[in-house]
């Protein structure tokens, strides 16, 4: 059992920028006291590679077992796992209990070279992370973290030992684009807060790559490539790898997939402003878009076709401990 | 002198767009190319919707060089029997074939 978080003396919470009030819990995470509920669970898993996540310049291209719950902290509209992050009950999803050494051994068994939180918002079960990252840093596994940049600073400082490398997310400059896509409503300056999340992390040590989504027609302007790529630059490091992934509909948001000629432009001013690795993902917005993609073309781009984490394609749901032994 | 040039670096681009194609285009490279072959993130230069994949298929097809990428790479970054027709997908073995096949003088790393 995964000893729990207690508010903060002031009775907010004070895991991630959200802060809730006492008795609260926006990502249903917590009780009313601000102890994680179900500290140990898994709801959705995968071995894939850093490149995925995407991590590259890290090191070698190494297979890690990704792992995410249920839960989040934002309310995406475009979210391409709002089955899993939507929920505030966890209501319907299939989840296990797991001890950190079961999934650190599982991993090494597997031939993973690490342990990546990703799916959902990982820092919402902070405690979890910071147990199993602990224990899979002890067994020689590296660790990353894939996240929205929502953590407060305590938290960051929390974790930042035991992480290797951070995917972090910047969607916008914008407020707005937040409060209006992200459903962050209650936060405010929710953009500069993310900004000082993901400064904090490269701060405290851990290998940092950027990751923007690009959504057309929301945040694809020339603009905010540019302020983002010179925030960048400027705040990090010219060499801090930013990637630029593509959108592709779902959930509440139909817009269309972005063409690739907006990736790539926003890869040209990326480099115009000084940053020395710009990567552009065309198959890839978050870990299904590609089965997505192709779900869609075979439905002659039906919006209302399910995502395929719905169908239950991509993630090996949990059924049972005995079903996480024997996949590979 | 026959040249080929590897596509390595993330500048690659950069160097290919402003320079090389142009000098092509106007006969003023100093050498004959031969063939280009794209590592990493450069073998998007070979996509139809990449702005450079076009110029580069017309070039291609008008002074006869290869257009190669690493099928790796392609595969990777889910780009896979996406590229331009007559673009091979290949690893060195076919970069040393296609070499071998042109009496290449030169095999630059960009």
């Amino acid at each position: 059992m995964i000893e729990g978080t207690k508010s903060s003396v002031d009775g907010r919470c004070p895991i991630c920028i959200r802060e809730c009030r006492r008795g609260e819990s926006f990502c249903g995470r917590r009780d009313a006291d601000g102890r994680l509920r179900q500290p140990d669970i898994v709801a959705a898993w995968m071995i894939d590679r850093l490149f995925e996540k995407p991590i590259i310049h890290l090191g070698p291209d190494l297979p890690v077992l990704s792992i995410g719950s249920w839960g989040c902290n934002f309310r995406c509209l475009g979210c391409q796992n709002a089955r899993l992050s939507w929920t505030a009950t966890g209501e319907g999803i299939k989840i296990i209990n797991l001890d950190p050494g079961v999934i650190i051994r599982t991993a090494r068994a597997r031939g993973c070279r690490g342990i990546c939180y990703t799916y959902n918002e990982p820092a919402i079960q902070i405690e979890f992370v910071e147990e199993t990252a602990r224990q899979a840093r002890a067994a020689g596994l590296i660790n990353v973290f894939v996240t929205n940049s929502t953590l407060t600073c305590s938290s960051i400082d929390r974790l930042a030992p035991w992480i290797d490398a951070v995917a972090a997310d910047i969607k916008s400059f914008d407020d707005n684009f937040y409060l209006r896509y992200c459903g962050t409503q209650g936060i405010i300056d929710v953009a500069a807060k993310i900004r000082r999340c993901i400064r904090r992390f490269k701060d405290d040590g851990c290998h940092v790559e950027v990751r923007t989504n690009i959504i057309p027609g929301v945040n694809d302007s020339e603009d905010a490539f540019r302020r983002i790529s010179g925030w960048i630059r400027e705040s990090l490091s010219p060499e801090t790898p930013w990637h630029l992934t593509r959108y592709f509909p779902s959930h509440l948001l139909g817009t269309c997939k972005t063409p690739a000629k907006t990736l790539f432009q926003a890869q040209t001013i990326g480099r115009d402003e000084g940053l020395a690795f710009v990567h552009v993902h065309l198959s890839k917005g978050c870990d299904c878009a590609g089965d997505r993609c192709l779900i869609r073309e075979a439905a002659n781009g039906d919006p209302s076709l399910p995502s395929c984490c719905d169908q239950g394609l991509n993630f090996r749901t949990w059924s049972g401990i005995a079903d996480f032994e024997k996949h590979d | 002198m026959n040249v080929v040039y590897l596509f390595m670096s993330s500048h690659a681009a950069m160097i290919l767009d402003k320079m090389i194609i142009p000098q092509i285009q106007t006969e003023s490279h100093g050498a004959n190319v031969v063939g280009l072959f794209f590592f990493a993130d450069n073998v998007h230069l070979c996509l139809p919707e990449h702005p450079i994949g076009e110029k580069l298929s017309v070039l291609a097809t008008k002074h006869g060089f290869f257009l190669a990428c690493c099928d790796f790479c392609c595969v990777q970054r889910g780009i896979s029997g996406c590229l331009y027709p007559g673009v091979i997908e290949g690893c060195f073995p076919d970069l040393f074939r296609l070499a071998g096949e042109r009496e290449v003088d030169h095999i630059i790393t960009l």
